[in-house]
């Protein structure tokens, strides 16, 4: 069964980059476009939707107010945000308007695919990055998130070289890269796995087998 | 007539004038008036009147005077000539009825310049021929008793002093009359015995041999038994062989040859002195005539003793005069006073020594005539006191005047005199004396004072502050020029008119009677800041400072208030409050201005280049997607780069736009703002942070929920980078009134004291936020220690926030005003 889906966002090269990316996808129809919250409820009004991606800061009315009155018409339709923010506020805002599903424009890749699948199934889906937002408001002394965080190839073997007491100049020569490149994984992986020093990035990388002790 | 000058003779201190007959008898006494002071028998016979009728009267008042020929015009001529110093003697003829051929000689001696301005006269006659005839036996005793009387009363006016007299008298008696015996005796007051003290002639052994050995008893001999000593008179013994009283000493009178004896008392002043005895060879010597002359010579004696009494007082007196005198030059020199005596129809002056001293006039040159004095004078001063001598002279009126002098030596001085008219019967001012005071001193001292005065008076009235003085009432007593000019007042219409509180403003009034109770016991009012009202309505802010004078008793008398013009300082005050708040102004204006640059920049990375990279990551999947497998397995690593770059970029514009200026202030407020920068904080730097955010009732306006903010992420940041605490408490209530926002930890502390100085731990961050914080109209305090930890108090009135702080219209909303135009769904 293929998912209907909306996207409403006034950065048109976004929106086109993203129609691109999900139209790729088997099962998944992208059923209308709007660059602000009126079409949106236009768009929805006129034809079936399973699932809005909507951006949250949109000119005129903005996305949280457009998830409100798209649900007041139209109940049935999941509502996934679409924010360059990831602020706490935002989110549980876009939340109690009705929207089931949260990702952060930098992960609008993989991330959205995860959500329009998840809320499809009607659970609702927060991107990691969001997720640990929430989840640390909720909960002040929530233990840090541990589903395993996905990091990519790269970054695995930037890490396991970071562990190991490698410099950055020397990692980049063992993978060919520039130093600044080697900085800008580590940057990353720091980000995602929620540390915030080398001596955690090293006790990660062994608890995960990343890298042993060596001698 | 001789024209023998004997009365030169005389001595001058001895009598006041003497009238001498012929055979250099005293006949009597005139003085320089021609009053008659003593008459004798010769001279009573001579007018032939009881005596009491001219004693005591000029001599030319006497009866029948007139009548007595050239000698009666000559004496009173001579009398008054020798007053005035101009003749020595005369001589002429008394022709009186009665006694023809009396020829008198009339010695006039002007005797002393020590009687000053009173000369004495002496006058010496000579009578030739008395007019009665006589028995040859009795006109030879009585010649002979004549002419012991006259040497007697020689004696008197030539002796010095009484023993003289008494040894004269007693010779006398022995060669002129041929007694056998003539003693002097005094009275002993405390016995009451007559003492022998001088004893002349054959028999004088009587005396002698008596006196030997002489006791109480034996003394007795010698007083005659008749009342002598009690009643002053003559006590006559005819026949001391007869007389049954004498019966003791008739063997020694015999033996002397010692028949009969006559006592006469000696006086002094009226009282007994002594006894003048004189004894004959043959009884009843002495008959009536006899004892008469003899009675007349003890008067003489008794005269010439009272005499000695006089000189001895006039000695005295002239000794005391003297000493006197002394001490007058001697304060005239110390007062440097001196004065002067001008003569009018002469011209010529006395001067006393202190004057030629001032004059710097050596004494020998003698006192000046007036022109020669006043050439001392400085021309101006010279014909104004020839004026005044002038005007003294002819109006008779005593007047003073000050003179400047220059003398010989070159010095300036200053001079006062005094000029005093003296007139005769007539008002014909004959005289002129008076006083030179030297007042130079004086006169340097007061210009000296005249001068401080002047200048203290000067500082006091035109001092560059106002000067009063209060009573206990309030009332102004005292007030200098400087004030009066700045109240617009005229002194009569302040001074004990006006109180203080009716130059004072309204709002003053009541500010000054406090302060004014208070100097009343405290004696001090320092820097009060009053305001007066001028005559014209307008105000002077002045400052007031006091101090108390107190009576003796320690009681308020009044105050010595010291005004300051204070509308400079009020000015400035004023001036500098303006320009504070247009500083705060600024500041806000600049916080709001960097707020919105902030949001601004914020917004722009939010709506442009985050969906930009967004947008690029996908396109970049989209093209990995689109690339044969092959191709996708060789480049997959450097998308893989080029995705973590994209990733990377996109989450530091997300920090960075954070920090510029988290979307969740603008869209939901500071609390959740705050939350969630806490929240990040927690993570990013591992310290925990408690939150106590109460709710708040009121909207704050953005710009103050940005400055709070703020000031929260400074707090935050310095206590990240200095602190390491392990815990942060933030804390935001309200009050009625107020919003208190309070950071505290429980890390490393710093000395507050070095807030703000270069080079100390926290940083100019913190100074920004309290500058911030105080020009928005809050309090910023600071509190750390080393121990104890930081704690950071910001404190707004909330009124005064609101109006302080104007709403501004921000020009450029972008993202967050998109979700603020809905409205925040949660707060």
């Amino acid at each position: 069964m293929t998912i209907r889906i909306v996207l409403a966002d006034d950065h048109q090269m976004f929106r086109h980059a993203l129609r691109a990316m999900l139209e790729k996808e088997p099962g998944i129809r992208i059923v209308g476009e709007a660059s602000n919250g009126d079409e949106l409820i236009d768009l929805v009004s006129h034809q079936p939707v399973d699932i809005a991606c909507v951006d949250i800061g949109m000119p005129g009315m903005n996305g949280i107010e457009a998830t409100r009155r798209l649900l007041a018409i139209r109940p049935h339709v999941r509502v996934i945000g679409l924010s360059a923010f990831s602020d706490r506020q935002f989110v549980l805002d876009l939340l109690n308007a009705g929207a089931t599903g949260y990702v952060t424009k930098a992960e609008a890749g993989d991330e959205l695919l995860r959500a329009i699948h998840t809320v499809q199934q009607s659970k609702t889906y927060l991107c990691p990055d969001v997720a640990a937002t929430v989840t640390s408001a909720l909960l002040d002394n929530a233990p840090k998130d541990i589903s395993a965080p996905r990091i990519t190839a790269r970054e695995r073997q930037v890490l396991q070289l970071i562990a190991e007491g490698y410099t950055s100049t020397r990692i980049a020569d063992r993978l060919h890269l520039a130093p600044s490149t080697v900085e800008v994984h580590r940057r990353n992986i720091m980000r995602k796995l929620d540390l915030h020093s080398v001596a955690e990035l090293t006790k990660y990388a062994i608890r995960s087998g990343i890298t042993t002790v060596s001698g | 007539m001789t024209g023998n000058n004997r009365a030169a003779r005389i001595a001058p201190a001895n009598v006041d004038a003497a009238l001498v007959d012929s055979t250099d008898q005293m006949l009597g006494l005139l003085s320089c008036d021609g009053t008659l002071l003593r008459a004798n028998r010769s001279l009573v016979a001579f007018f032939d009147i009881p005596a009491d009728e001219i004693v005591g009267k000029p001599l030319w008042s006497a009866p029948g005077w007139e009548r007595w020929g050239i000698g009666t015009l000559n004496i009173k001529r001579a009398v008054r000539e020798a007053a005035a110093g101009k003749a020595s003697h005369l001589v002429g003829v008394l022709s009186g009825q009665s006694h023809i051929g009396h020829s008198v000689e009339l010695d006039l001696e002007r005797i002393a310049e020590h009687f000053g301005l009173q000369p004495s006269i002496a006058l010496m006659g000579r009578f030739d021929a008395i007019g009665k005839q006589l028995s040859s036996a009795r006109s030879l005793r009585l010649s002979q008793l004549y002419g012991a009387i006259s040497d007697t009363n020689k004696a008197v006016m030539r002796s010095s002093k009484p023993e003289d007299v008494y040894r004269a008298v007693c010779d006398a008696c022995i060669r002129h009359c041929g007694f056998k015996l003539a003693w002097i005796g005094l009275h002993d007051p405390l016995s009451g015995y007559i003492v022998p003290v001088e004893a002349a002639g054959p028999a004088a052994s009587y005396v002698d041999g008596i006196r030997t050995g002489a006791s109480p008893g034996s003394m007795e001999r010698y007083a005659p038994a008749d009342p002598t000593g009690r009643d002053l008179v003559a006590s006559i013994v005819p026949d001391i062989a007869a007389d049954p009283d004498l019966a003791a000493w008739h063997a020694a009178a015999a033996a002397h040859g010692l028949a009969c004896l006559v006592s006469l008392p000696l006086q002094r002043n009226g009282a007994l002195f002594g006894t003048l005895n004189v004894y004959g060879g043959k009884a009843h010597r002495f008959d009536d005539e006899a004892v008469a002359l003899l009675e007349e010579m003890a008067d003489n004696v008794s005269f010439a003793l009272d005499h000695f009494d006089r000189e001895a007082l006039r000695c005295h007196t002239e000794a005391a005069l003297r000493a006197s005198e002394a001490r007058l030059q001697e304060a005239q020199a110390v007062g440097r006073i001196g004065d002067w005596e001008l003569e009018r129809e002469t011209g010529a002056m006395t001067w006393s020594p202190e004057l030629f001293h001032l004059f710097e006039r050596p004494l020998e040159m003698g006192a000046p005539d007036l022109d020669e004095a006043l050439a001392y004078y400085e021309p101006d001063t010279r014909e104004q006191t020839r004026a005044r001598f002038r005007h003294a002279m002819e109006t008779g009126e005593r007047c003073e005047l000050e003179q400047t002098i220059i003398l010989p030596s070159g010095a300036v001085r200053h001079h006062t005199t005094q000029i005093v008219p003296l007139k005769d019967a007539d008002r014909w001012v004959y005289k002129l004396f008076g006083t030179v005071q030297d007042i130079t001193e004086r006169m340097l001292t007061e210009q000296q004072l005249r001068r401080k005065t002047l200048e203290i008076e000067d500082l006091y009235q035109n001092a560059p502050c106002g000067y009063q003085s209060i009573d206990a009432d309030g009332v102004i007593i005292r007030i200098n020029d400087t004030a009066l000019n700045w109240l617009g007042y005229a002194r009569e219409e302040v001074v004990g008119r006006m109180r203080v509180t009716d130059i004072l403003s309204p709002d003053s009034q009541p500010v000054f009677l406090d302060q004014f109770l208070r100097l009343k016991q405290t004696g001090l009012l320092q820097s009060l800041e009053l305001e007066l009202i001028r005559s014209d309505g307008s105000r002077l802010p002045v400052q007031v400072d006091s101090t108390a004078i107190l009576d003796a008793d320690g009681h308020f008398v009044a105050t010595r208030t010291m005004l300051s013009d204070n509308s400079a300082r009020k000015q400035l005050e004023i001036e500098r409050a303006a320009h504070e708040a247009r500083l705060a102004e600024l500041s806000r204006h600049m916080v709001d201005v960097q707020e919105n640059e902030r949001r601004k920049l914020a917004g722009e990375l939010h709506d442009r280049a985050s969906p930009n990279l967004a947008a690029l990551q996908l396109t970049l999947s989209n093209l990995a997607c689109a690339l044969p497998a092959s191709v996708l397995a060789e480049l997959e690593p450097m998308l893989g780069d080029a995705q973590a770059l994209l990733i990377d970029t996109a989450a530091g514009i997300r920090e960075i736009c954070t920090n510029l200026r988290p979307a969740t202030l603008d869209y939901a407020g500071l609390i959740p703002a705050l939350q969630d920068y806490a929240q990040q904080f927690a993570r990013r730097t591992g310290t925990s942070i408690r939150l106590d955010l109460a709710p708040l009732k009121t909207q704050l306006l953005p710009n103050v929920q940005s400055l709070l903010f703020r000031i929260a992420q400074e707090a935050l940041t310095n206590c990240a980078k200095h602190a390491d605490a392990g815990t942060i408490h933030l804390q935001l209530a309200e009050t009625d009134d107020a919003l208190i926002m309070k950071i505290s930890d429980d890390g490393v502390g710093f000395d507050s004291c070095l807030l703000g100085e270069s080079g100390s731990r926290p940083g100019l961050g913190l100074i920004t936020m309290k500058e911030r914080a105080e020009f928005a109209g809050g309090r910023f305090t600071i509190t750390s220690n080393p121990v104890s930890g930081t704690e950071i108090t910001v404190t707004f009135d909330l009124h005064a926030l609101n109006t302080l702080w104007k709403t501004r219209q921000h020009p450029s909303r972008r993202a967050s005003d998109r979700l603020l135009q809905a409205g925040p769904g949660l707060l």
